[in-house]
């Protein structure tokens, strides 16, 4: 069963039904048993990095979420803010600690550049045709568009996570993957087609 | 979450309808131009405006105030409005639209439609207006038997990035947006989606505000802003974020 995790913040609803459209039953809950017996866990997000952190603190999900990912290896997606937590600080609103499962730091876009970054826009893999695939990217073209709304954005210290990027005034992460941990700075739930088929691939992930 | 002004062409002439009459309509301004300026500058980081003739008659009839107004802003415009084919389309993007909205025509031939996504992408957007939930067509004056939430997965299937809905029994009354039809919608569908009709005051912005992470991406305002129910600086910074 994939777990959507409630925080408090956010794209749950349309992120269940957009699995719903796949055939793919979640459930949303902030239940630790339930997270802990999950086959596979989602973090949506939409809002501030401080009160996400703190929200999943007090809940206690932080710890549980490590666990899950480091040592059970359980498929983890993270959308959006639900990425950024992953990460070790942020300077959205000051400077918070992340979850600190990723080494690097979530910054804010120049401001050249008009924020939040809101649309569609697209996709350009890091990796060569040798590179191990991605399997929640399997059958997702190159330049593929998504849709993106948001004003910070991650920096990795170690590239090799980096999976896609996007331009937005310079090239972002558009997406990160390191074994059972996938990221995605877009909302697949609102990337119509291509969005729903990487949720498709993550839901195939659970069931292994 | 996008404020977008509205801008209803009729004659020349800068109006308001309302539930989309063609007989009730309300004068605002003669200078439909310095109305589109008044916005910009007051922030606004996208217009949208509506040619009503185009849209009852079918056919593009304020053409060259909209090219005159996308000239001289610089934000983006979104326009329709009585197109009704392909080329015409291209002709408003070659003119600097960044988005035109389809309705009609997405009605009338799906294979179109497809192709129209296909072509155009994110420059064009679905647009679904509905009353009591069925979708009509041709200026609002058909009330067609097909179910608006129906219709916008179908858009959707056909490659449709973006959708606005807009309920025209809120449009233009000041009545205040129907959220739990714009909630359905906004859950349901996997595109961004920009609403419109009804919305009157701060607080309906802030309600709706709430469906931002869902994909809500802008609201669309027009009687409320020329009224002065809302005051367009004040809605800015209701949706600006961190």
């Amino acid at each position: 069963m994939i777990v959507i995790i409630d925080y408090g913040m956010g794209n749950l609803k349309s992120v269940e039904n957009a699995f719903t459209k796949v055939g793919y039953k979640t459930v949303i809950t902030d239940d630790l048993n339930q997270i802990k017996k999950a086959s596979a866990l989602v973090l949506p997000g939409v809002g501030a990095f401080r009160d996400a952190i703190k929200s999943l603190g007090a809940k206690k999900i932080d710890k549980e979420l490590s666990e899950a990912i480091r040592r059970e290896g359980k498929p983890f997606l993270g959308i959006c803010l639900g990425m950024q937590l992953l990460f070790a600080f942020s300077e959205e609103g000051g400077l918070f600690k992340g979850l600190n499962i990723i080494p690097g730091r979530v910054k804010r876009f120049s401001s050249l550049v008009k924020c939040p970054h809101l649309g569609w826009n697209k996709i350009k893999f890091t990796h060569n045709l040798n590179y191990n695939m991605n399997p929640i990217f399997r059958d997702i073209l190159d330049e593929s568009y998504f849709y993106f709304v948001h004003s910070y954005y991650c920096e990795a210290d170690n590239q090799k996570i980096i999976y896609s990027t996007t331009d937005y005034g310079s090239a972002f992460p558009s997406s990160i993957w390191k074994d059972n941990l996938f990221g995605v700075q877009f909302h697949p739930e609102k990337s119509s087609t291509s969005g729903l088929k990487i949720l498709k691939n993550f839901g195939e992930l659970s069931k292994c | 979450m996008l404020i977008i002004p509205a801008i209803d062409i009729k004659e020349g002439r800068c109006v308001r309808l309302t539930e989309g009459q063609f007989e009730d309509v309300e004068i605002f301004s003669d200078d439909p131009l310095m109305v589109a300026v008044k916005w910009a500058n007051k922030g606004a980081m996208i217009l949208h405006v509506v040619d009503l003739d185009g849209a009852r008659y079918g056919k593009l009839t304020n053409i060259s105030l909209l090219e005159q107004i996308i000239k001289k802003v610089n934000i983006p415009v979104q326009t329709g409005g009585g197109i009704r084919n392909y080329q015409e389309v291209k002709n408003l993007i070659n003119l600097g639209a960044s988005r035109v909205i389809l309705g009609t025509i997405l009605w009338k031939d799906k294979s179109l439609a497809k192709r129209l996504f296909r072509d155009f992408s994110e420059k064009v957007i679905a647009g679904i207006d509905a009353r009591e939930g069925y979708v009509a067509i041709e200026g609002w004056q058909n009330i067609t038997s097909v179910d608006a939430l129906d219709f916008a997965k179908e858009m959707e299937r056909l490659g449709a990035r973006r959708i606005i809905y807009t309920d025209i029994k809120r449009d233009g009354t000041l009545e205040g947006p129907n959220i739990t039809n714009i909630e359905k919608m906004v859950k349901n569908v996997n595109i961004p989606l920009i609403c419109s009709g009804g919305i009157t005051s701060l607080d309906d912005i802030k309600k709706l505000k709430r469906l931002e992470g869902l994909g809500l991406e802008g609201i669309i305002i027009g009687k409320a802003l020329y009224k002065g129910n809302i005051l367009l600086e004040e809605a800015l910074k209701l949706v600006v974020s961190e």
